[in-house]
C-alpha cells in the first residue's frame, strides 16, 4: 500500500478498512455514514464491538506490513476512536518504521 | 456420589503462537495476546492443515481409558452409563456417546449426549448424579471433548494470505482435547473425592446469544454454499457477553450462597478456561472467596466440553489438593446463558 498522504489514507480507512472489511453494508450502513469524525465504538456512532476492533488492527497490519503489537486500551480507546484517529495512527506507525 | 478417577487426552503436540505466526504473521500475537492464549493442541497438522485421523470420539475414548487405568482392579465393564458433552461431535448422528460406548467396548452401557458449551460437562455430571442416586446406574463415565481444528483449520490454512481476524480468532482461542470423570455411588478408595453438590441452571433465557456456532445445524445450511466463511459459522457477540455474563455470574453466586458454603470453604476454584479476558471478569466472584483460581486455558486454549475436567485433572495430577480440601468447579456459557458448578471434597 502506498497511501502516504492524509486524504488518500483517510479514504482507504473509511472505505476499505471500515466499510468493506467490517461488511457494514450488510448491516445497513452506507459509506456516507462513515465520515472522518464518526465515532466508531461505544453507544454512539457505528457502535462497533471489540472483535471489530481486532479486525481493524489485523487489517492495518496486513495492508501495510506494520506491527501494532499489543492492542492496549490506549489504542482501542483513543487511536481507534474515529477514521481520523485511525488514519493518524497509521501515519505514526509508518513514520516510526521509516525513521 | 464419588469421583473415582479423572482422565484427560490432548492430541498431537502443543502448537504455540510463535509456530502459527510463521503462517499467519504478526496478527497471531496481536489476537492471542488480547485473549491471553499462549498455545493449544490441534488434531490437524498446523503446517499442512491435514487431519490426523482422530476426532472427538477418539479423544473422549482415550480420556475415559486414562481415567479407568488409574483405578487398580476396576473393571471397565462395571461402567453402565456413558455421558458425553461436546459442541463438535464426530457427526450429528450417530451420537457421540454411542461412538464412545462402541470404542470402549461397553455394549450394555447406556449412552447419553449433551450438546453443550462451557458448562456442558457439568450438565452431564448432574445427569450422572441423578442416575446413580436413583439406582439407575452404578458407575458412569462423564466425558467432555472437542475437535475444533478439523472444522476450521484446513479452510483457514488455504486462505492464509487473505484471512480476516474473525477467522483467525477461532483458531487461536479454541483447542482440541477431552477429559473424563469416572463417578460412582461407592467410595472405592479413601482418597476419592466426594461430589457434595452439583448444580446446573439456565438464566436469562430471553436474551439473545453471545455466540452462535452454526456448523451442522438445520437452519443455516452450508451444503452447496461456496462463499461460506468461518466468521459466518462462528459468530461472536462481545457486547452481549459484556452485558449478560456478569448477570450469569451473579445468579451463580446467589445459588452458591444458598447452598451454605462459606468464604473459606474452597481451596481452589476451577473456573472457566475460556480466555484471560473472561477470567478477569470473574474477579466479581473471586472477591467472595479466598480460593486460588486454577487456570490452564492459556496453555490448552478453550475446549468447551472438556476444559473444566481437564483443568481439574491437571490440578489433581500436580498434587495440589490435600485430604479435606474442597474444590469448586464452575462453568458458564454464552451461546445461551447457562451456568453450572459442583463442589468436591477430597477424602
Amino acid at each position: 500500500m502506498t497511501y502516504t498522504d492524509y486524504p488518500s489514507l483517510l479514504g482507504w480507512v473509511r472505505e476499505e478498512l471500515i466499510f468493506k472489511r467490517l461488511k457494514l453494508e450488510a448491516i445497513g450502513f452506507s459509506l456516507d455514514e462513515i465520515q472522518q469524525d464518526t465515532v466508531l465504538f461505544g453507544d454512539a456512532g457505528l457502535s462497533l464491538d471489540s472483535i471489530d476492533g481486532l479486525e481493524l488492527a489485523v487489517g492495518i497490519e496486513q495492508a501495510f506490513g506494520l506491527k501494532i503489537g499489543k492492542l492496549t486500551a490506549d489504542i482501542a480507546g483513543e487511536k481507534f476512536k474515529s477514521p481520523e484517529t485511525i488514519t493518524r495512527f497509521i501515519l505514526e506507525l509508518k513514520n516510526a518504521v521509516a525513521a | 456420589m464419588f469421583l473415582i478417577s479423572t482422565g484427560s487426552y490432548l492430541p498431537g503436540s502443543s502448537v504455540s503462537n510463535e509456530m502459527l505466526s510463521d503462517y499467519f504473521g504478526n496478527s497471531v500475537h496481536l489476537i492471542a495476546d488480547y485473549f491471553g492464549i499462549k498455545s493449544r493442541h490441534m488434531a490437524v497438522d498446523y503446517k499442512t492443515g491435514q487431519d490426523s485421523g482422530e476426532y472427538t470420539s477418539d479423544f473422549c475414548t482415550k480420556a475415559a481409558l486414562d481415567a479407568v487405568s488409574k483405578v487398580p482392579n476396576f473393571d471397565l465393564k462395571d461402567v453402565d452409563l456413558v455421558i458425553t458433552s461436546s459442541s463438535t461431535p464426530d457427526y450429528v448422528l450417530p451420537s457421540l456417546s454411542s461412538l464412545v460406548q462402541e470404542k470402549l467396548g461397553l455394549p450394555n452401557a447406556f449412552p447419553i449426549d449433551i450438546r453443550g458449551g462451557c458448562s456442558g460437562s457439568l450438565q452431564a455430571l448432574l445427569i450422572a448424579e441423578l442416575f446413580i442416586k436413583t439406582g439407575k446406574a452404578k458407575n458412569a463415565l462423564v466425558i467432555g471433548g472437542e475437535c475444533c481444528s478439523t472444522i476450521y483449520y484446513d479452510f483457514l490454512f488455504k486462505q492464509r494470505k487473505s484471512y480476516n481476524a474473525k477467522d483467525l480468532i477461532n483458531t487461536l482461542i479454541f483447542g482440541d482435547g477431552a477429559s473424563a470423570f469416572l463417578v460412582g455411588g461407592e467410595q472405592l478408595s479413601p482418597d476419592n473425592f466426594e461430589i457434595e453438590t452439583t448444580v446446573s441452571e439456565s438464566v436469562l433465557p430471553d436474551q439473545v446469544p453471545g455466540f452462535i456456532f452454526s456448523y451442522g445445524g438445520a437452519k443455516e445450511k452450508i451444503l452447496g454454499q461456496d462463499d461460506i466463511s468461518l466468521s459466518q459459522i462462528f459468530r461472536h457477540y462481545p457486547k452481549e457477553i459484556e452485558r449478560n455474563l456478569p448477570r450469569v455470574i451473579r445468579a451463580m453466586q446467589e445459588n452458591l450462597r444458598k447452598t451454605g458454603y462459606q468464604r473459606d470453604d474452597f481451596k481452589y476454584i476451577v473456573g472457566p478456561q475460556a480466555n484471560k479476558r473472561l477470567i478477569d471478569d470473574m474477579n466479581l466472584l473471586l472477591k467472595e472467596h479466598k480460593a486460588d483460581y486454577f487456570y490452564y486455558g492459556d496453555v490448552i486454549g478453550n475446549i468447551p466440553g472438556g476444559a473444566l475436567f481437564l483443568a481439574f485433572d491437571r490440578l489433581v495430577n500436580t498434587n495440589q489438593v490435600s485430604p479435606g480440601d474442597r474444590v469448586l468447579i464452575m462453568g458458564m456459557e454464552s451461546p445461551k446463558w447457562l451456568y453450572g458448578y459442583c463442589v468436591l471434597k477430597k477424602g
